[in-house]
């Protein structure tokens, strides 16, 4: 009934409890199962990290990058109270429909359940994530527009959580004074035990910072720690069962998704649209108003033009700089100087405001885009271990030649469409002009940003264990009393931000267990 | 359609007094809208021909 801190217990908190749920991870998976049961259920809350930041709990998310270029893997993802949702960029949406079919072009594509349901859980989540403001699912704009019609694009909008949610901050009184959870900081989940016959949890066995060991005991256990630590734990639960628990056909880990997000280009407009465009961009706004405009690829598009789900985006530049700024002269010179692109890509490489090349455009058109399942883009263990002897996460991600086509191909259009229906220019990315596309990495000189982050399929749900690791209860194959919530569940990545369609799962996960535990 | 300033602008834009321009025909779906435009690829730039007229 309080958050507890396990470095300054000295008896064993544990001892003689039995829990209705143990749930590892207070992110919005984790808060949201444990926010749905408490009313009828005794709840244990297990949180790694501290109610904020330390360096001890974030060191332990270090790891190996083997893949394609990333980020450092302490740099993505937080280990404390809220999880990585005391840095999260607010973005909701739903998957899309056809997001949980099944499509010809895309092996393993295709969810076990539809998104009817996960509809239910649509209008608690939004709530529980402040994204209930601006019923906005279809954009209409008034025309004149600033933009063409784009044939076989669809436009769409995203809610906005505001105020931007951390769920630790959001949720911290409820857990506090609830009489049915009992939340420990700085314990983290070092192994789970399983029963004689391998089939039940019996405990998480938690490790606190001065090394000492307890046993937590539930009658359902659920890992919500996010993409990369959720196949971690279970490969790394090993000591009963070799490979790990929920691995015997070797999955857990692998279809690891991100979402390709790319700077494709920049663009400037013509007179009229640009006047258009002044005019949008003079009006009022809410704060939760995006200035970007979406698109997303009709169903016929993406059939016909074997293409992956994705969202464009045409985003204005809002800063002062896009009306001038600078003197004529200054201005010029920059702009003459930009055009070569040695000078430019030296500029964005010192970043140090020498030379400025992104300022007298228009706007820039961004990707954000779903990627093929691929069974060799996978979150492993490495050599290497942490504090506590366990093996860090190495993140293997690959991209797929349909991934590369998709990112392409969406590129070469909005430079098309803008020239030829006069409506402005745009330049494309030099990696977007070689032969042979390869997505860029962060370390690569480019404008881009290139993930989420958003770590997703790493322990897919599916019909069967031949091809997935949790069932559409997103309840571990092999295992009984053991469930996995977070995007790591998601059979396919879609191109939406995560975060909605994690606690829409994580809602749908909270009733399923109401009625194991009834 | 751009107005001889902004006309100006995007020819600074693409290179064109600097480098003379590299022009690289690219191979895109199109011209619909437009019948009988080309589109080329200036400096990474997506144009049409008629904006390197003189």
């Amino acid at each position: 009934m309080t958050i507890r801190n396990l470095d300054t217990i000295g008896d064993d908190p544990f001892s003689g409890n039995e829990y209705d749920v143990c749930i590892c991870g207070t992110g919005p998976a984790g808060m949201t199962v444990a926010l749905k049961l408490a009313d009828s259920h005794r709840v244990c809350l297990l949180e790694a990290g501290d109610l904020e930041f330390t360096k001890r709990s974030q060191s332990l998310y270090e790891g190996v990058v083997s893949g394609e270029d990333y980020a450092d893997l302490d740099t993505i993802r937080f280990r404390q109270f809220g999880g990585s949702s005391v840095a999260w960029g607010g973005t909701c949406r739903p998957l899309d429909a056809r997001d949980f079919e099944k499509r010809p072009l895309v092996k393993y594509s295709g969810w076990p359940i539809r998104r009817e349901d996960l509809d239910p859980y649509l209008a608690e989540a939004r709530d529980i994530l402040n994204a209930n403001h601006g019923e906005r699912e279809h954009c209409s704009h008034p025309a004149p527009d600033w933009l063409p019609p784009m044939d076989g694009y669809e436009e769409m909008s995203y809610w906005e959580s505001y105020p931007r949610v951390n769920v630790g901050v959001k949720y911290r009184a409820f857990v506090e004074n609830h009489k049915n959870i009992d939340c420990f900081l700085n314990a983290n989940v070092t192994d789970i035990r399983l029963d004689d016959g391998l089939r039940s949890v019996t405990h998480f066995e938690v490790t606190g910072y001065d090394d000492r060991k307890f046993l937590v005991r539930a009658r359902q256990f659920v890992v919500a720690a996010g993409g990369i630590e959720n196949p971690r734990i279970l490969l790394n639960a090993n000591r009963q069962i070799p490979s790990g628990i929920g691995n015997e056909n070797d999955l857990v880990g692998r279809f690891f998704a991100e979402h390709p997000h790319h700077q494709l280009g920049e663009f400037i407009l013509e007179d009229e649209p640009k006047k258009r465009l002044d005019e949008e961009l003079n009006k009022p706004r809410k704060p939760i108003e995006l200035t970007g405009r979406f698109f997303r690829p009709d169903d016929q598009k993406m059939r016909d033009e074997r293409l992956l789900n994705h969202s464009l985006e045409f985003e204005p530049v809002t800063t002062p700089a896009r009306t001038g700024g600078d003197g004529l002269f200054k201005r010029t010179l920059r702009t003459m100087l930009c055009a070569s692109e040695t000078i430019r890509e030296a500029a964005e490489a010192v970043k140090d405001g020498a030379i400025t090349c992104e300022q007298n455009v228009d706007g820039y058109v961004t990707i954000s885009s779903e990627q093929e399942p691929n069974h060799e883009s996978r979150v492993r263990l490495a050599d290497e271990r942490d504090r506590f002897g366990l093996r860090k996460a190495d993140l293997h991600w690959r991209h797929s030649a349909l991934d590369r086509r998709t990112v392409r191909e969406a590129a070469y259009y909005a430079a098309s469409k803008l020239a030829l229906s006069h409506t402005g220019r745009m330049r494309l990315e030099r990696w977007l002009r070689e032969e042979e596309v390869h997505l860029p990495g962060p370390h690569a000189n480019t404008a881009s940003i290139v993930y989420g982050p958003h770590h997703m399929c790493s322990t897919r749900m599916s019909d069967s264990p031949e091809t997935g690791v949790v069932d559409p209860d997103c309840r571990v194959f092999s295992c009984d009393n053991l469930y996995i919530a977070g995007s790591s569940v998601f059979s396919t990545a879609g191109f939406a931000n995560p975060t909605l369609t994690i606690v829409q799962l994580a809602l749908r996960l909270a009733d399923h267990l109401k009625t194991r535990l009834a | 359609m751009f107005s001889t300033t902004r006309r100006h602008f995007l020819r600074q834009l693409i290179g064109l007094p600097l480098l003379g321009g590299v022009l690289a025909p690219i191979v895109l779906k199109g011209g619909r809208e437009t019948a009988g435009e080309r589109l080329l690829m200036v400096n990474g730039w997506v144009v049409l021909e008629s904006d390197l007229d003189p």
